[in-house]
């Protein structure tokens, strides 16, 4: 755990101090500044208080930006071959898996707390409609979008773990096409020509599982159910194992 | 107890072996030069050393501590083919990063005490982004540096340096030895810089550890010695046993005699021509040190093919 805890320090000082970690600062502000534009089309569709948080499209755009930069910021380890330098004793190849989780989770919250704040001053600036504030509400509501913005980065580092070559554009391919949802549009669109039987497990047990119909779901201000913790813990779970059975034997190298 | 200690270490690439059952032992304090053609599999030995890359069969300990496949060690300093810097970063940050990795206490002044150590002074707070070569490699060397290892592996550190920097390197490598018997290994084709640093030497050629010398054997065979070449060679030997006692002689296969020691050309010469013996040539014989390796690594023929078009080391 001491290992974990140092490359987390070493990891959040790098993101800290690279060179990009100002125009990522600045690119969440101009994120939260389009949540205003956002507003003017939704803002009197938004009945409740998770439909505020929702609509304000902060889910829907803050997740591409944290997964497109954080698996980018992972990737430069391998491609510059710094890892290396993260490896200092037995079980670092693992400590560093979980270390990307860690930091991915902090940066997940701080964006979904920055978008959450700015969706509620501007909602009140506005003069919205007043929906009822929930302390809890907002708290699972924060939790279950930082995790999902959390496992769309890890999955697009867990790629860049995997595929052996060009580590910063895999990362951003990864990123670009899980948050895009091209993934669960392709599957939707494909299901229409499978046999029955299979069409129907794809677009009842599996696309709903889906990160896309997480975020589809967050962004309409649906309720939060217990099981999406569990599906996002799952993900998350299994992402960190693919990248630590991935580096246990990898050659670590410049790419 | 060693300070490293490798046994049959190999690495086979698609069924080729790379490396191939290498074993070497370093002593705290060893300076250890690794010499051998490209391809001869210099750089895949110290990267499996380092748990850079899982060996196909063979151990590595360090200090005693057995290290697993991969497995790498806080006591092993790495500076292996580029210097793993993030061009992002200064110089210092790059540093304080693995400091902050290793768990260090004050890491930042750790790292600002390496950098400085390595002579990149105020570059160091730079971006490393608009680091010459050589200055790039002086971040690798803080970066292997920093921690103060038990063990460095160090893959062509004299690449790229100016001969201030290659002198402040030797000086930086040698006290590490000396000071705190931190055992070295240097690969390099640069061999008069190995000659001035390393107190043994491993040759190795496609893979296999063909040779281990130490520094002083090595200085022995690149000795400079005086040549007679006679026809009448069992003549020759005992004018000169008689006339200087002091020096060395041995036939060669060709029957040249072979002079080392005290003894001046001049003087064999006069003796040879006073006893009548003929003498068609007399001249010193200078085998540096490179002559000596090209030999042990086996001639100056063609580099050896690896996978992927790679020169490896």
């Amino acid at each position: 755990m001491r290992t974990v805890g140092n490359l987390v320090r070493a990891q959040w000082f790098r993101l800290l101090h690279g060179s990009s970690s100002g125009l990522f600062a600045l690119t969440l502000v101009a994120v939260a500044g389009f949540v205003v534009v956002q507003f003017t089309a939704y803002w009197d569709d938004c009945g409740t208080f998770r439909a505020v948080l929702g609509r304000a499209s902060v889910v829907e755009v803050y997740c591409v930006f944290v997964a497109l930069y954080l698996a980018a910021f992972f990737a430069e380890d391998f491609q510059y071959g710094t890892v290396r330098n993260l490896m200092v004793g037995k079980g670092s190849r693992r400590a560093w898996a979980l270390s990307a989780l860690v930091v991915t989770f902090g940066c997940a919250l701080g964006a979904m707390l920055l978008g959450a704040v700015v969706t509620g001053v501007v909602y009140g600036l506005m003069g919205g409609a007043p929906v009822a504030f929930d302390i809890g509400e907002l708290a699972a509501w924060w939790l279950v979008a930082s995790l999902l913005a959390t496992a769309f980065s890890v999955v697009a580092v867990a790629v860049t773990v995997v595929v052996p070559w060009a580590p910063l554009t895999t990362a951003v391919v990864a990123a670009t096409l899980l948050t895009s949802g091209l993934g669960y549009w392709f599957c939707q669109a494909a299901a229409v020509g499978l046999p029955a039987p299979l069409a129907s497990f794809v677009t009842e047990g599996v696309l709903p599982l889906t990160l896309t119909a997480l975020r589809l779901s967050l962004l309409n201000g649906a309720p939060i159910e217990p099981w999406w913790f569990a599906d996002l813990a799952l993900v998350l779970v299994a992402s960190v194992i693919i990248i630590a059975a991935a580096l246990n034997r990898k050659e670590l190298r410049q790419s | 107890m060693d300070a490293l200690r490798c046994t049959d270490l190999t690495r086979a690439f698609r069924g080729k072996r790379a490396v191939d059952a290498v074993s070497l032992a370093l002593q705290p304090g060893d300076i250890y030069g690794l010499v051998g053609r490209n391809g001869a599999g210099k750089s895949t030995l110290l990267k499996m050393i380092a748990g850079y890359l899982a060996p196909t069969a063979g151990t590595v300990e360090v200090c005693g501590e057995a290290l697993g496949p991969c497995q790498t060690s806080s006591r092993i300093g790495c500076l292996i083919e580029h210097p793993a810097v993030n061009p992002a970063l200064t110089g210092v940050q790059n540093v304080t990063v693995r400091a902050i990795a290793q768990g260090l206490p004050d890491p930042k002044r750790a790292a600002t005490e390496m950098v400085e150590a390595v002579g990149l002074g105020e570059a160091g707070r730079d971006r490393a982004k608009g680091y010459s070569l050589g200055m790039k490699q002086r971040l690798g060397l803080a970066l292997a540096l920093v921690g103060r290892p038990d063990v460095l592996l160090l893959d062509e550190p004299f690449n790229g340096l100016d001969p201030e920097g290659v002198r402040l390197v030797r000086r930086l490598l040698t006290s590490a030895a000396e000071e705190r018997g931190t055992a070295i290994v240097i690969s390099s084709h640069v061999l008069d810089q190995l000659e001035r640093t390393v107190t043994r030497y491993g040759v190795i050629r496609a893979g296999r550890l063909v040779a281990e010398m130490t520094a002083a054997e090595v200085e022995e065979a690149c000795a400079d010695y005086l040549c007679v070449e006679t026809a009448d060679a069992p003549r020759a030997l005992t004018v000169l046993e008689q006339a200087c006692p002091e020096a060395c002689f041995t036939v060669m296969p060709d029957d040249a005699i072979r002079v080392t020691g005290a003894v001046e050309a001049e003087k064999v010469g006069r003796l040879l021509l006073e006893a009548g013996v003929p003498v068609s040539g007399l001249y010193v014989h200078a085998r540096d040190i490179e002559d000596y390796f090209v030999e042990l690594m086996g001639g100056t023929g063609a580099v050896r093919g690896t996978r992927g078009g790679e020169n490896r080391g």
